[in-house]
């Protein structure tokens, strides 16, 4: 069967666009791109469709231009881990849906290998963040040593995030772990007296946990009117950073270093 | 010894025994897989393809 020349019912194209929809919106992309990908690909389909996105489900009504034929469906998001690549690649495929370049059953397809493609290499990613952690200690002044520890602190801390993650533990006891190991191994400056500015690699240890992409995420739906989404994302992003300021606190309450 | 210093030689010394652990079981892993020494018997050594197997003596 022709694959760009298939007439694709309500249902299927239903079934579809919700997975697709909380695929792209577990691995971090904002409610404005989840609702324009979804429309782009509903109206090359010859279809509409109208979309609720709530903090952790997506409802979805399909519809033809005469209404004759509906469906609807309620998914629940995914918890995958936040990834830009997967994120550029399913908007991507939604473009190529636009252009007619594929099909329905292409884009199935093509959906189904991105979704269990591989993330980056894991030690890769482990470096990749060490070197841009200890660029952010030089950044705010850090001397070489600083930034030695920080990488260390951060090597230590992101693999201990990266295996906890695996294993299923939650994400704030996880932040919380991380932070206080970080924040001790950042502190190995002001404990031996190296270099001359030990407070900036403690400051700077935990820079990496920072829940940045759900704080700019939460902005970007307050703009556009999602503000049930804005304001669950926002105070996510929220409890991860009280639990790294908790964790960061009891590395420096046990390393004896004055807060303010 | 102070509290900080317990506190980060605790933590360090955990890394450490992690870290160590990781390398005995990564070279323990890599020795099964391609083992520099084995003790076989002679019957391996001088094999050839023809010979009644081992099972079938």
């Amino acid at each position: 069967m022709d694959s760009t020349s298939y007439s694709v019912t309500s249902k299927e194209l239903c079934l579809f666009l919700s997975r697709y929809a909380v695929f792209l919106l577990g691995c971090g992309a904002t409610c404005i791109r989840l609702e324009k990908n979804v429309r782009r690909m509903a109206h090359a389909f010859g279809k509409d469709v109208e979309l609720t996105i709530m903090p952790r489900h997506v409802h979805m009504t399909v519809y033809g231009k005469d209404k004759n034929e509906m469906f609807t469906s309620i998914d629940t998001v995914l918890h995958t881990a936040i990834s830009f690549d997967i994120n550029t690649r399913l908007s991507e495929l939604s473009w190529e849906v636009a252009d007619r370049k594929i099909g329905f059953f292409e884009a199935k397809e093509r959906f189904e290998s991105i979704i269990s493609s591989r993330s980056g290499n894991r030690w890769v990613v482990l470096l990749l963040v060490s070197l841009a952690n200890a660029s952010f200690c030089r950044l705010f002044g850090g001397d070489w040593v600083a930034m030695l520890m920080v990488g260390i602190a951060t090597l230590a801390g992101f693999y201990l995030k990266q295996q906890l993650l695996r294993r299923g533990f939650d994400a704030r006891v996880t932040v919380f772990f991380c932070a206080f190991l970080s924040s001790v191994l950042g502190a190995t400056c002001a404990l031996y007296g190296w270099g001359t500015t030990p407070d900036i690699a403690i400051g700077t240890s935990v820079l990496y946990l920072v829940p940045g992409i759900p704080f700019l995420n939460s902005f970007s739906d307050m703009i556009y009117s999602h503000y049930i989404c804005a304001f669950s994302r926002f105070v996510d992003a929220l409890i991860l950073t009280g639990c790294l300021s908790v964790g960061l606190c009891c590395g420096m309450l046990l390393m004896n270093i004055g807060m303010f | 010894m102070n509290l900080p210093m317990f506190t980060w030689s605790c933590v360090v010394a955990l890394i450490m025994v992690f870290m160590l652990f990781k390398v005995v079981l990564f070279v323990w892993a890599k020795s099964v897989e391609n083992r520099l020494f084995e003790l076989g018997n002679e019957y391996d050594e001088f094999y050839v393809p023809g010979d009644s197997l081992e099972d079938e003596d």
